[in-house]
């Protein structure tokens, strides 16, 4: 079943339908989740906020977008809202690389890793947020722009920062040589 | 904006297939090293991806929570409404009776003990009916 049929049944109050859409989009949410915040609490509260929201907003939602699209806007807003309310985030853990199955990856040290968490996570939310989603999700200037609710001039000079500011934090820290 | 500035930012564009400025790169021939250590550096955060957390939520869970939430918002929006309603029908009956004299209060609570008793015999015949039918 495509997504549209699936959203058409889920304003309908097809609840499979719902379960459905929710799932199938929970990898990418929680991908972007865990990127901005690094943080398995604050990650889970976020991604489970989300969700709800989402599912009480349903008949909001106008398919113009993909439905991914549509959550990580909710996930964005309610990360910008934790931010807000100043809640308290958890030390960095660095044992949270998952185990993953390319030895090339697990060779690579944990205090490397780190270095690289510490670096993304040292960008303000709004630059961080623009650099995940278009390096790891792949979503143009526009659907960033649309994301965000900022021009797209903005999405642009902010993802410009970010990669020279990663560009120098890398340096500095000696992970990628002159 | 510095000349590496502008550089450095077409060849971001370039580096995400975003529309750049080309004349910029075709300018400057040593942009393959600046190149280079972009790539390096953007390629380096690919680590990321291999950051997970071993939690997992239940969808249908939240679905019943949601609904939860819409019937307990539902009734106090039906609750509001019952009060405005209420609250402005006896505003309404207010207004009348202050401007027909407070007597017709007294009028109109006769007429309603008069009228009230004789609208439950249609109630009480039609009850009566059914049990006939029983």
């Amino acid at each position: 079943m495509d997504e549209l049929t699936l959203i058409e049944k889920a304003k309908l109050g097809n609840k499979s339908a719902l379960n459905t859409l929710l799932k199938e989009n929970y990898n990418i949410v929680k991908g972007y989740i865990i990127k901005m915040t690094a943080d398995p609490v604050l990650s889970q509260d976020i991604l489970q906020e989300t969700m709800l929201k989402a599912v009480l907003n349903i008949n909001k939602f106008s398919p113009k977008a993909k439905f991914s699209t549509w959550l990580i806007t909710i996930a964005t807003n309610v990360y910008r809202d934790t931010l807000r309310k100043n809640k308290p985030i958890t030390e960095l853990d660095e044992n949270i690389i998952s185990a993953s199955d390319n030895p090339e990856k697990i060779a690579v040290s944990k205090l490397e890793y780190a270095e690289i968490v510490k670096v993304i996570q040292s960008l303000p939310y709004d630059k961080r947020a623009v650099f995940i989603l278009k390096h790891f999700n792949n979503y143009s200037y526009e659907e960033i722009a649309d994301i965000l609710n900022c021009p797209v001039g903005t999405v642009r000079s902010r993802l410009h920062y970010s990669v020279k500011y990663i560009m120098a934090e890398l340096e500095k820290r000696g992970i990628v040589n002159e | 904006m510095s000349k590496e500035d502008k550089i450095i930012n077409s060849l971001i564009d370039k580096h995400y297939n975003e529309a750049y400025d080309i004349n910029v790169l075709k300018e400057n021939k040593n942009i393959e090293s600046l190149e280079n250590k972009i790539e390096a550096s953007v390629n380096k955060m690919d680590l990321l991806d291999d950051m997970d957390f071993s939690f997992d939520i239940d969808t249908l869970k939240i679905i019943e929570q949601a609904e939860q939430i819409q019937t307990r918002k539902n009734s106090i929006e039906e609750n509001l409404y019952f009060i405005i309603a209420s609250v402005l029908i006896l505003s309404i009956f207010g207004v009348i009776f202050i401007c027909i004299g407070i007597k017709s209060v007294i009028y109109f609570e006769i007429a309603l003990i008069c009228i009230m008793p004789w609208s439950l015999i249609p109630f009480s015949i039609y009850g009566l009916r059914g049990r006939q039918d029983e």
